[in-house]
C-alpha cells in the first residue's frame, strides 16, 4: 500500500488523462475544436525573448554534395535549433491557445505548410500543417533527399527529382520530426500537425500574432523544439567500417501563460526564455 | 491515504477501466487473414514461448537474444512495420504481418515460422497488433497497386537501370547494388541503430520475399522504420517493372546467364 500511495499522483494523472479521452500521446493539449462565426473578437501579440548568455550551438560539418549544399564554401552548417536575432527576439518558436474549444476556420498561412529541401536545408525549419490535411513536400536540390518522419506520423519518402510537390497526408495531430537519409545529417526540421488554427510560429525579431480569437481567459503557450544536443551517437557503421555520428536533440521546452482577450482590443503577451 | 481519498480512486478505477484497457494494448484484439481469426489470447502463449527471447516480454524488441542481433528485433510499441503492402506511413494489414511470420525477415534474424499452423500466426498477428495503440487508433490504407508485369527484354533491364539512376537508388544501393553507397555510413533505423542497405548481390531473397511482385511492392511501399523510403509518387507501374527487371540482373546467380538473351527464361524460373 506504500508504494501504492507514493504513486497516488501518477494514479490520479493517469485518470485525468483517460477522462480527457486520450492518452496516445498527443501534443500540444487539446481536445475537439468547433468552428463558429466569430464576431467580436480580439488579438494576441506579443514577442519572445531569450535571457541571459546565448549558448553556443555547435555546427556540423558538411560532409556531403558540397557543390549542392554548401554553396557560400561556410564548411559547416548552423542546426538552426536556437535562432536569436540582434534584438533578442527567438525566432521558430510556436506559440498558441491550449485550451480554445471554439473559434474560427483552419486560416494556417500557406508558407508553413510547403516545405522546400534546399541547399540541403529545410526551409522553412518549423511547420504547420492542419490535422487532416497534406504537407506539400518539394526539393530544389538536384541530389536525392529524403523526408523521413517519426512521431505522430513515419511517413518515408525520397525526391530524386526536383521542384515536384509530394502531397503528405497528415493523420494524426502531433509533432513530427524530420530528417533526410541521404548523407545529410545535418538537416532538421519539425512540424506540429494541430488541430485550430490559433498557432503561430515567431519571426526573426520573435514576434507572434494571433488573430480571430473570441473573447475569453485563455491559456497560452510557447513551444520550442529544445536547442541542446542531447548526445552524439557515435557508431563504429557496420557497412563501411567507419565511426560515424548523428546529433540526437533534447526535448521540446514549453512555457505557459494565461491570457484575457477583450473585443476589439489586443492583449500583449510576452515570453522570456533561457537556457534554464 | 484516506479512506474517502481511496474511495475516489476506486469509482474513478471502475469508470474508467474499459478505456484503461484499451489504452494498455490490453484490450482483446483480433487479426483477420483470410478464413482465420487470431485471437491475442492464444497468441500471448504463442509468443511467451516463440517471440519473446527476442522481442522482448514488453514488445520493445529488448529481447535477451537482442544484443548479439544486429540489425536488432522489431520493437512492436513503435507500430512500425517494414513487410507491408500499404503506403509509407501507414499501419500494415492483418495479412502483411502474417506474411511476414512465415516468410520471415532475410538477411535478420527473424527464421520463417512454418512450423507453426497459420492459425497460431493467426493468433501471434492479433498478440503482436496489441504492443502498439496505432491498431486501435488507426485503419490501414488502401494497399498499393501492382500492375500486371510487362514482358523481360533487354530493353525493360535497359530503361530499368536507368530508372535506379534517375531515382538515385545507388546513393544507398552502390552503383553495382552492394549496399556500398556515398550515404551508407549515416543510416540509421527508426531506433538510431546503424542499418546496412540491401546487397543485391548476396542472393535471391529480400526482406520482404522474394517474388517479382514482392520487389515491386517493396520499393514502392518503402520498409517503414528504415531508410528505405518509399518510390510510388516516382515512377509508372512500366517503370517499377523495368525496375524490378534490372534489379533482378544484379542478383548473385543472375551471372553468366545474362550475357544470353534469355532473361524470359532465367527469371520466369525463379
Amino acid at each position: 500500500m506504500g508504494e501504492f500511495i507514493k504513486n497516488r499522483r501518477a494514479i490520479y494523472g493517469l485518470a485525468l488523462c483517460l477522462a480527457a479521452g486520450s492518452c496516445a500521446g498527443r501534443a500540444a493539449g487539446q481536445s475537439d475544436y468547433t468552428t463558429i462565426t466569430v464576431g467580436d473578437a480580439g488579438t494576441i501579440s506579443g514577442t519572445v525573448r531569450w535571457a541571459g548568455p546565448i549558448p553556443k550551438i555547435p555546427r556540423l560539418p558538411i560532409t556531403k554534395n558540397a557543390e549542392v549544399c554548401n554553396p557560400d564554401g561556410e564548411k559547416t552548417r548552423d542546426l538552426e535549433r536556437l535562432v536569436i536575432g540582434a534584438d533578442g527576439g527567438v525566432a521558430n518558436t510556436v506559440v498558441y491557445l491550449k485550451n480554445i474549444s471554439q473559434g474560427k476556420a483552419m486560416d494556417l498561412p500557406d508558407a508553413v505548410q510547403h516545405l522546400d529541401q534546399k541547399t540541403c536545408r529545410y526551409i522553412p525549419h518549423i511547420l504547420l500543417v492542419a490535422q487532416g490535411t497534406d504537407l506539400q513536400v518539394k526539393s530544389s536540390d538536384p541530389v536525392l533527399h529524403t523526408v523521413h518522419m517519426a512521431g505522430a506520423a513515419s511517413n518515408n519518402i525520397p525526391f530524386p527529382f526536383q521542384n515536384q510537390y509530394i502531397p503528405i497526408a497528415m493523420r494524426r495531430s502531433g509533432v513530427v520530426d524530420l530528417k533526410c537519409n541521404a548523407g545529410h545529417v545535418w538537416m532538421n526540421a519539425e512540424v506540429l500537425v494541430v488541430k485550430h488554427p490559433y498557432y503561430a510560429v515567431t519571426d526573426n525579431h520573435g514576434f507572434f500574432k494571433l488573430t480571430d480569437v473570441p473573447p475569453g481567459e485563455y491559456e497560452i503557450e510557447a513551444w520550442h523544439e529544445g536547442w541542446r544536443i542531447a548526445s552524439e551517437q557515435k557508431v563504429l557503421d557496420v557497412g563501411s567500417q567507419v565511426e560515424v555520428s548523428r546529433p540526437v536533440y533534447s526535448e521540446p521546452i514549453t512555457w505557459a501563460k494565461k491570457v484575457l482577450v477583450r473585443k476589439g482590443q489586443t492583449s500583449d503577451v510576452q515570453f522570456s526564455i533561457s537556457e534554464n | 491515504m484516506t479512506s474517502r481519498r481511496i474511495r475516489i480512486l476506486l469509482v474513478a478505477t471502475a469508470i474508467l477501466w474499459p478505456s484503461l484497457l484499451r489504452c494498455s494494448g490490453a484490450f482483446a484484439q483480433q487479426s483477420k487473414i483470410g478464413n482465420l481469426t487470431g485471437q491475442a489470447k492464444r497468441g500471448k502463449e504463442l509468443y511467451g514461448r516463440y517471440c519473446v527471447g527476442c522481442h522482448g516480454p514488453r514488445g520493445d524488441g529488448e529481447g535477451e537474444n537482442a544484443a548479439y542481433l544486429n540489425p536488432k528485433p522489431r520493437d512492436f510499441t513503435m507500430g512500425l512495420f517494414k513487410c507491408r503492402s500499404t503506403p509509407s506511413g501507414s499501419i500494415p494489414l492483418d495479412s502483411d504481418l502474417f506474411d511476414t511470420v512465415g516468410r520471415g525477415v532475410d538477411t535478420t534474424g527473424m527464421p520463417r515460422w512454418f512450423p507453426l499452423t497459420p492459425q497460431e500466426r493467426a493468433d501471434l498477428v492479433a498478440y503482436v497488433k496489441t504492443f502498439s495503440g496505432r491498431f486501435v487508433e488507426e485503419k490501414p490504407d488502401k494497399p498499393v497497386d501492382i500492375a500486371s508485369e510487362t514482358p523481360v527484354t533487354p530493353e525493360s533491364i535497359q530503361r530499368g537501370s536507368e530508372v535506379y539512376q534517375s531515382l538515385k537508388c545507388f546513393e544507398c544501393h552502390g552503383e553495382k547494388g552492394r549496399g556500398d553507397g556515398p550515404s551508407v555510413s549515416s543510416l540509421r533505423d527508426s531506433k538510431e541503430n546503424p542499418i546496412v542497405p540491401y546487397d543485391f548481390t548476396i542472393g535471391t531473397r529480400f526482406k520482404c520475399g522474394e517474388s517479382d511482385r514482392d520487389l515491386y511492392r517493396i520499393f514502392m511501399t518503402g520498409l517503414d522504420g528504415t531508410p528505405m523510403p518509399s518510390y510510388v509518387n516516382w515512377v509508372t507501374p512500366a517503370q517499377a517493372w523495368d525496375l524490378v527487371h534490372y534489379l533482378r540482373t544484379l542478383q548473385a546467380d543472375y551471372g553468366e546467364r545474362s550475357k544470353t538473351a534469355d532473361h524470359k527464361g532465367l527469371i520466369a524460373r525463379r
